[in-house]
């Protein structure tokens, strides 16, 4: 039986009610949400394995030595071109990882394809790199590699 | 980190539980050893596990024989009697239990996958791990790595290379575990301050939606600077609200103090440092009393003196990026002033996406509306203000940016930005929030109520 003046108090029950089950529905939609980004999805697997691929390549392929990274076919890839050369010189600091001439800016994708021709071996050694890794994207979404040792004049 | 962080919490926050210091410590830790780390690196040493140690030993020396004293019952009022029934307190648990699973995955497990954390962040802690950052290294001259951002601060790789040094390896993988601390500690940290302020139940549910944020979980242990500039943000927002209502000296030097972590986090942190400023220099009580107009000028003063060293270090650094700090002028403004409504759309879309936030963004106007009388209470138009300001702190820069395409700009970033500002989002949420009474529709005994908090309206 509500008594007088009470009914003011079942209303503030009803307000404290209301805020909780909208915590609940709030906290429940977010844990769906990052359950279904974490574990249906390819999201965070995805590029786990690959930069996991990607480390152990550039890895092993410099092998302790500083490498001039020649990209080619990434014209229409041009943040997979990015990425691959960010984490390049992340995986493989504090050897060089150089595409470029000192002094040339690289932070849009377009920087970096524009300013990557193919280097020869005395540019290589000038530059104090040790090795070319020339990274090619085919048609068919596959990667092909080239190890050139620098030569000088080569 | 944690003891460094657990001395400084015993240094300002006296007398409270050793939990609440830990929750603390674990916020402050990476920022203070960061920054005594990069006090070290400015003199010419780069972090080696001796230097760690020192740091180390200087604080827990602290911590052992530094006696602060006691402060008394900072609230005139007694804390709110209000408790939470069992099935309330496990589904919070439970759901904090989850944010807690998935960032310790994320830290200990998945490697290092977003972009700005590899490119930017985790390569600069592999340099100064390597390197003092006087002489200044290379690495920050070389434009062909502008796309590192070579202006950034350092606090975050500062971080890093701590842990590089202490392993003794480059790739050692832990470079995201300081984050994990960092995500429970701030947690805490709310809790422990929301449970004073408006007892256990609704301290128990802010934490709970702050710590499910799906885009903090995103982020929390991803190596990205967010979870560090969100955490200190989030202390620095209560220490000034412990300020507001004890006028402890000691809270508003932790603010500082955290300010200061903000600053050399990211250049966020410097809008958001500011933000505090205006925040603590209006809100206080009798603002224009001397005390605290030079408590407000004084706090202004230490975040910048913590500050003045990344600005003349950074000093003659190539500006490569978007260098935001030379566009912002007023006539910069103005010119792109219809770029204004495009980018408040952008926030309001984001904040109403649920697979981003949940109803994180539609919380605080819910309870505004069922507490409305707690609007007119100091901490809650504060946590208002800070919100608002902040909000519109960050509008400016997307005015201004020389991006192209201003959308992939507002969809790279917006929801990193707006995470910053989460915890004051489940402070205003439960300090505005009416008492959340979950023990069953039953009413109470004639003239029987809770003890007034301090923060209770009249």
């Amino acid at each position: 039986m509500v008594e007088g003046g009470s009914l003011f108090r079942w209303f503030l029950r009803i307000l404290g009610w209301t805020v909780a089950a909208a915590i609940a529905v709030s906290a429940g939609l977010s844990i769906t949400s990052d359950y279904l980004y974490r574990y249906h999805s390819d999201d965070i697997q995805g590029p786990a394995r690959n930069f996991h691929n990607l480390d152990n390549f550039f890895s092993a392929v410099a092998d302790g030595h500083g490498i001039f990274l020649h990209l080619t076919g990434f014209q229409n890839h041009k943040i997979l071109a990015m990425m691959t050369y960010m984490r390049a010189v992340y995986r493989l600091y504090p050897l060089p990882v150089l595409t470029a001439e000192p002094g040339v800016r690289i932070i849009t994708l377009d920087e970096l394809l524009d300013n990557n021709p193919d280097r020869d071996g005395t540019w290589m050694i000038d530059h104090g790199v040790q090795r070319e890794i020339s990274l090619e994207f085919n048609e068919s979404g596959e990667f092909s590699f080239r190890v050139i040792p620098a030569h000088p004049g080569g | 980190m944690l003891v460094v962080g657990y001395s400084t919490a015993k240094l300002l926050l006296g007398s409270r539980s050793i939990l609440e210091k830990l929750s603390w410590g674990s916020v402050l830790g990476p920022g203070v050893c960061g920054l005594c780390m990069i006090g070290c690196s400015l003199a010419g040493k780069s972090p080696t596990r001796g230097e760690i140690g020192w740091i180390t030993a200087i604080f827990a020396a602290i911590m052992m024989y530094a006696k602060p004293k006691n402060r008394g019952q900072t609230s005139a009022a007694a804390p709110p009697a209000q408790t939470a029934p069992i099935w309330w307190i496990v589904l919070c648990i439970a759901i904090i239990g989850y944010g807690i699973y998935v960032t310790a995955v994320d830290a200990l497990v998945t490697p290092l996958i977003e972009w700005d954390a590899y490119s930017d962040w985790q390569l600069k802690a592999k340099v100064l791990a390597l390197h003092a950052l006087v002489p200044r290294p290379e690495f920050f001259s070389d434009v062909r790595l502008s796309f590192s951002h070579l202006r950034y601060p350092l606090l975050v790789p500062m971080i890093g290379a701590g842990l590089h040094a202490m392993t003794g390896k480059l790739d050692d993988g832990l470079e995201k575990v300081p984050y994990l601390m960092v995500y429970m500690g701030l947690g805490a940290c709310v809790f422990f301050a929301l449970r004073k302020w408006r007892g256990v139940g609704l301290a128990l549910g802010a934490t709970a939606l702050l710590m499910s944020c799906p885009t903090m979980l995103e982020y929390a242990a991803s190596g990205l600077a967010d979870m560090a500039l969100t955490a200190f943000y989030g202390c620095a927002i209560i220490s000034i609200l412990r300020w507001q209502e004890s006028g402890d000296w000691r809270e508003l030097a932790l603010a500082s103090l955290l300010g200061g972590c903000m600053c050399w986090t990211k250049n966020e942190g410097v809008a958001m440092a500011l933000v505090n400023a205006i925040v603590i220099l209006l809100f206080t009580p009798r603002p224009l009393k001397p005390r605290n107009l030079l408590a407000a000028a004084m706090s202004a003063l230490v975040v910048f003196l913590i500050y003045l060293p990344f600005l003349l270090w950074a000093r003659g650094l190539p500006y490569t990026d978007e260098n935001y700090a030379q566009r912002l002028t007023l006539s910069g403004i103005i010119q792109n002033l219809p770029r204004f409504g495009h980018i408040v759309t952008a926030i309001a879309s984001s904040q109403a996406d649920w697979w981003l936030w949940g109803l994180l963004w539609f919380l605080p106007l819910l309870t505004a509306v069922l507490g409305w009388k707690r609007l007119f209470t100091r901490p809650v138009a504060t946590l208002w203000a800070l919100l608002l300001l902040q909000l519109l702190a960050y509008i400016p820069p997307y005015l201004v940016t020389d991006w192209g395409d201003l959308n992939l700009l507002l969809s790279v970033s917006m929801s990193r930005l707006l995470m910053h500002a989460t915890p004051a989002v489940v402070m205003l949420v439960a300090m505005q929030s009416p008492d959340l009474n979950l023990h069953g529709i039953k009413l109470r005994a004639p003239g029987s109520r809770h003890p007034q908090s301090a923060y209770d309206p009249p």
